[in-house]
């Protein structure tokens, strides 16, 4: 079982090659786009637009009294990041594929660097949620500050996730194709465009297995309702999220000796 | 000192693209032992398919032996078809950092070197440019001054001088021969014995997986 600190000791050993594959994969996601960082907010914007209109106006759901657009994009923002640092990273080692078969260097930046890409258009997204509040001139309280731990599980959720997916692709590409299905599955079984108070009683208990329910709804209590994430839900989602980062790391790290000598482009 | 012993190492792949599929091997180095000391230039050689590469990739930690040992003293810094390396969507300047930075090298020493790299391979208008827009010899002159302007105590060089016009290639021998000087082991591969000849002082040649012969 390798440390999980010693994935801390990696980072700072060669955080300079985490930095330089993520602005190589900023630099390759913007490549003859001329929209290029906008990309960052266009994308939830219009994922906003189309919840909004299917299930705001069509299904008219409620949206736990706050205007439907800030309570959905309060979830979208950070189920884009985890969404696409995952799409990203299932092919982020294919896609290196030249330097892993020609250099020896710790495999573990290649999936780090895809995921803090995504996290620069992270901070974008994030701007425009605080410009949100704004126009809608919804209240901030001093609960929000809650969104902090909640966002670091979301966090070693990502990264567990990330590094599984990117390495088991190298063994079995079957995870990239089945990747967007499951992404919309997951994002349907997450409360991003209702709320947790629709899903039935019977059901919550299995619901929050889906560590994103928990991490989601905590997010919202924290940043529109000012109040605590509901402590069963937010801790189950904690548990669940450090065991996926834990078996992630351990995954990456058994797995990364045969990387090179597996691996197509 | 030794600064690269290989004791008994085999290294096998599958046949098969499926990793978990019983397939057969091909056996791409069978039962090869031999060490090289500190500052010797040793060049390898044999026909296409004869585990050359195998042999360099096992040197620069990028693989490892099925069985056996391979025992490596120092930095190595391996210039194996490095040209595939290179990302062809960025400019030189931007392969060069993402190069270094994946040999670990920090932001501050590669300040140093950036200049030498661009001047030795003679790329300073087109720094700015895609290098796919470059010419195939253009490319592997970077690679080649990216590699040999790094730090390092081991340095492979893989079939890299067949292309690039003589003056370079002149440039890069003399350049090999200053490395070797300052105590750099210097493996070199090649299917030219004049050019291992100019550099080196030991030749093994290989066939099958096997070395056939080891020596001056």
């Amino acid at each position: 079982m390798p440390n999980p600190f010693s994935l801390l000791v990696s980072v700072r050993n060669w955080h300079e090659l985490i930095f330089a594959f993520a602005l190589v994969n900023l630099k390759q996601r913007h490549k003859q786009r001329y929209l290029r960082a906008a990309w960052a907010v266009i994308n939830p914007l219009l994922t906003m637009a189309v919840f909004t209109v299917v299930f705001s106006k069509v299904a008219a759901i409620q949206s736990e009294g706050v205007p439907y657009p800030l309570f959905a994009f309060c979830a979208i923002v950070p189920w884009i990041f985890f969404s696409s640092s995952v799409g990203f990273a299932v092919s982020c080692l294919n896609s290196n594929f030249n330097l892993i078969t020609r250099i020896n260097f710790p495999k573990i930046t290649v999936p780090l660097g895809s995921i803090l890409a995504t996290f620069f258009d992270f901070l974008i997204s994030s701007a425009l949620l605080a410009a949100m509040f704004a126009l809608y001139g919804h209240p901030i309280g001093i609960n929000a500050l809650y969104a902090i731990p909640v966002f670091m599980v979301h966090m070693m959720l990502t990264v567990g996730v990330c590094l599984m997916v990117s390495v088991l692709n190298v063994y079995f590409r079957d995870i990239q194709s089945a990747m967007p299905v499951i992404l919309q599955v997951w994002m349907l079984a997450s409360p991003v465009g209702y709320p947790v108070g629709m899903v039935g009683k019977g059901l919550l208990p299995y619901y929050f297995l889906n560590p994103m329910a928990g991490i989601l709804d905590g997010c919202r209590k924290a940043l529109l309702h000012n109040h605590t994430p509901d402590p069963l839900s937010f801790n189950i989602a904690a548990a669940i999220s450090i065991a996926v980062f834990l078996l992630g790391y351990r995954v990456f790290k058994m797995s990364e000796k045969n990387i090179a000598d597996i691996i197509t482009p | 000192m030794k600064a690269v012993v290989f004791e008994k190492t085999c290294k096998r792949f599958h046949k098969s693209e499926y990793y978990f599929s019983r397939s057969d091997y091909l056996w791409a180095l069978n039962d090869v032992s031999f060490s090289v000391v500190r500052g010797e230039a040793v060049g390898i050689t044999g026909p296409n398919g004869s585990g050359k590469t195998t042999l360099m990739r096992l040197i620069a930690g990028i693989t490892r032996p099925t069985s056996g040992s391979v025992a490596v003293n120092g930095r190595v810094v391996p210039l194996i078809r490095v040209e595939g390396a290179l990302n062809f969507n960025l400019s030189a300047r931007e392969n060069i950092s993402l190069l270094a930075a994946v040999f670990g090298i920090k932001k501050k020493a590669v300040r140093k070197i950036f200049g030498d790299i661009v001047d030795f391979a003679g790329i300073r208008d087109t720094l700015d440019m895609q290098i796919l827009k470059l010419s195939h010899g253009m490319i592997s002159r970077l690679s080649f001054s990216i590699a040999v302007h790094i730090d390092s105590d081991i340095l492979l060089i893989d079939e890299v001088l067949a292309v690039g016009d003589s003056s370079f290639q002149e440039q890069c021998f003399k350049k090999l021969s200053e490395l070797k000087k300052q105590g750099k082991t210097i493996f070199f591969v090649s299917n030219d014995i004049e050019s291992i000849k100019k550099v080196c002082g030991r030749v093994i040649v290989m066939e099958s997986g096997r070395i056939v012969s080891d020596g001056a």
